[in-house]
This record gives C-alpha cells, sequence and structure tokens, in this order.
C-alpha cells in the first residue's frame, strides 16, 4: 500500500538463490492474476499470506474493482452466515433437560 | 451453601473437577454454555431435526457417564463436540444413511472453484485469468433487502447443501464462531486446510447470494 516501490529494471532474473544478488534485489513484481487471487480471499482475510505476496496483492486491489468487490462479497457471507448463530437457536426442550440433569445426579461418586 | 449462582467454569481444570464431584452447578454451567451450539452443529450434520436433537440428548448422557474417563488431552469443547461427532456418526451408519459425514472424507466435488472458469479470460497472454464477468453486485442492495429472512433462508439452504467438510468448518467458524486452531484440532485438519474448506464453503454460499439476486433483482 504505501511506500510503493518505483519500476524497477527486471534484475530478479539472476538464478534463483544466487547469493550475490539476493540482498540488493528490489522486490519482485509478481503479477497476481483475478482468477488465482479469488481463491485466496479467506487466506487474504485471515492473515494467512506472506508479506510479498500481500504487497503484490494490494498492488492488484489498488488496480482491480472486481478483486475487490469479491473481498467485499465474503465479508458479507460471513456477517450473513453469523446472523444465522444469533436467530437459529432453538428453545432447550425442558423434558430433555430433566432427563439429563436427573441422569447426572443417578451417576455413582467418580473413583 | 453458599449460593454459586455466578460461579464461572470456563477453566477445564475446575469444570472437570466439580463434574466428578457432581457438582450440579458445573453440569448446568456446561449445558448452558454448549447445548444450542451442539444443536446448531447437530443439525449440519444430521439431517433432520428430530434426529439432531437425539444426538444431542445423546451426547451429553455419554459426557455424563463419560466425565470420570475424560483424560483431559484435549479441552473440554473439543471432547464434547468429538462425542457429538461419534454418536451422528454411528447413528447414520446405524439408520443406513451416508449422507452425514462418513468420516469427513474428502468429498467429489468438493474442490469445484469459488467463481466457475468460464467467468475469466482466457486469450491473449496479457488478460488470461482476468475478469471477463466480474461478481454481480448483490451486495449493494439495500440492508433490508440483504438481511431479509429470504436472503437468510438463501444462506442457510446453501450451508445446509455444502459437501460434509465445508459445512461443518463453515458452521463451526461462521455460524458458531470458533477459531480456526479450534476447528483444525475438531477436525484434525492442518490449518491450511481448514482455510480451503472455509474459502470453498463460503464461495458456494456467495454464488448463491448471486443467483437469488439474478433471479429476482430489484
Amino acid at each position: 500500500m504505501n511506500g510503493e516501490p518505483k519500476p524497477h529494471l527486471r534484475a530478479d532474473r539472476s538464478p534463483r538463490g544466487h547469493p550475490g544478488l539476493m540482498p540488493i534485489a528490489p522486490p519482485r513484481r509478481r503479477k497476481v492474476d483475478c482468477i488465482d487471487f479469488v481463491e485466496r480471499i479467506t487466506d487474504y482475510l485471515e492473515d494467512a499470506v506472506a508479506d510479498d505476496d500481500r504487497a503484490a496483492i494490494d498492488r492488484h486491489l489498488e488496480a482491480c474493482a472486481d478483486c475487490i468487490r469479491a473481498i467485499e462479497q465474503w465479508r458479507r457471507v460471513i456477517a450473513l452466515t453469523g446472523r444465522l448463530g444469533q436467530e437459529d437457536v432453538d428453545a432447550v426442550d425442558a423434558a430433555a433437560r430433566d432427563e439429563l440433569l436427573a441422569a447426572f445426579r443417578a451417576q455413582p461418586p467418580a473413583p | 451453601m453458599v449460593s454459586h449462582a455466578a460461579v464461572d467454569f470456563s477453566d477445564d481444570g475446575q469444570l472437570v473437577e466439580a463434574l466428578r464431584r457432581r457438582d450440579e452447578a458445573a453440569f448446568v454451567w456446561l449445558l448452558d454454555r454448549y447445548d444450542a451450539s451442539l444443536r446448531r452443529v447437530a443439525r449440519t450434520f444430521v439431517r433432520t431435526g428430530a434426529s439432531a436433537d437425539e444426538v444431542v440428548q445423546e451426547t451429553w448422557l455419554a459426557v455424563v457417564t463419560g466425565i470420570d474417563r475424560f483424560e483431559m488431552r484435549s479441552t473440554v469443547k473439543t471432547w464434547v463436540f468429538r462425542i457429538l461427532m461419534n454418536v451422528a456418526r454411528t447413528r447414520s451408519v446405524r439408520e443406513h444413511r451416508n449422507v452425514p459425514f462418513s468420516d469427513l472424507a474428502a468429498e467429489a466435488g468438493e474442490d469445484a472453484p469459488s467463481f466457475a472458469p468460464d467467468r475469466f479470460r482466457s486469450g491473449l497472454r496479457l488478460y488470461r485469468g482476468h475478469w471477463d464477468r466480474g461478481p454481480e453486485p448483490w451486495e449493494e442492495q439495500p440492508a433490508e433487502r440483504l438481511e431479509a429472512a429470504e436472503a437468510l433462508a438463501t444462506v442457510r439452504r446453501a450451508i445446509a447443501a455444502l459437501p460434509d467438510r465445508q459445512r461443518a468448518v463453515v458452521t463451526l467458524r461462521d455460524i458458531d464462531g470458533w477459531t480456526a486452531a479450534e476447528v483444525c484440532d475438531l477436525l484434525e485438519v492442518s490449518e491450511a486446510n481448514q482455510r480451503v474448506l472455509l474459502h470453498r464453503g463460503r464461495g458456494r454460499v456467495r454464488q448463491a447470494l448471486e443467483d437469488a439476486y439474478l433471479a429476482a433483482p430489484v
């Protein structure tokens, strides 16, 4: 988000793991495809993406309204699903509860 | 006797010790804490309401008779919910139904992507994998419509129709508010696996909301 690096020359073309170039290589400007990102929305929301992945995703989101909409829809799904928990609680059956309390009382003492 | 109305048994050690003393307040506390949640989870594992209630009752009776043997190798919560799952599994075998989560094995169709592949562009490399037909703007509907009973019914139906493992994870995480770690512990899946199941489940609910929106736009 902040500190967006200036475009660099692609100095990251060096063989992977080359010891000499690694520390001075600029951040890789990894491309994020929407089709891949949408499968990572939950990872993204749960903070389960590596820092450089997150940076690439955030750059992508600056330019992709549909992916931002997809994230917003995931948030809405989570919120709506959560409402089921508030509405769906069944009344506890008094007879069933009495049976359980009776069973608890009838238990022999612990050894 | 001192009144123990405000006794808090959220410490597992104290709870188990009190249950072994047959302290009824401890059992009532446990019932109050998990009964609704067990019912909700049971409903996602067992498809009919009556049967789900029976599963919960059987679970509680197993807790009563099993507390002295509980070795505290997991939390009480995980232990109680494991019993629930075992009861539901046994019952589904007995009733010759193969629907409820046979060992929560992976199912066919579980890996379907969150958006159909044809909603993304193919062809030119520059655009490949980018949206062709983006998400429909159902979330922009006014709140009174988005949170209406029909929308919640759509969500409920979509969750009921999820593959078993997705349904279990979505129910525990998004309805019951379990942490990722608790779900991993109960279902014995990795964190990454848990997130995939959660994501796919949420994706299907999203699709159901989009379908409902397209079927009856404002």
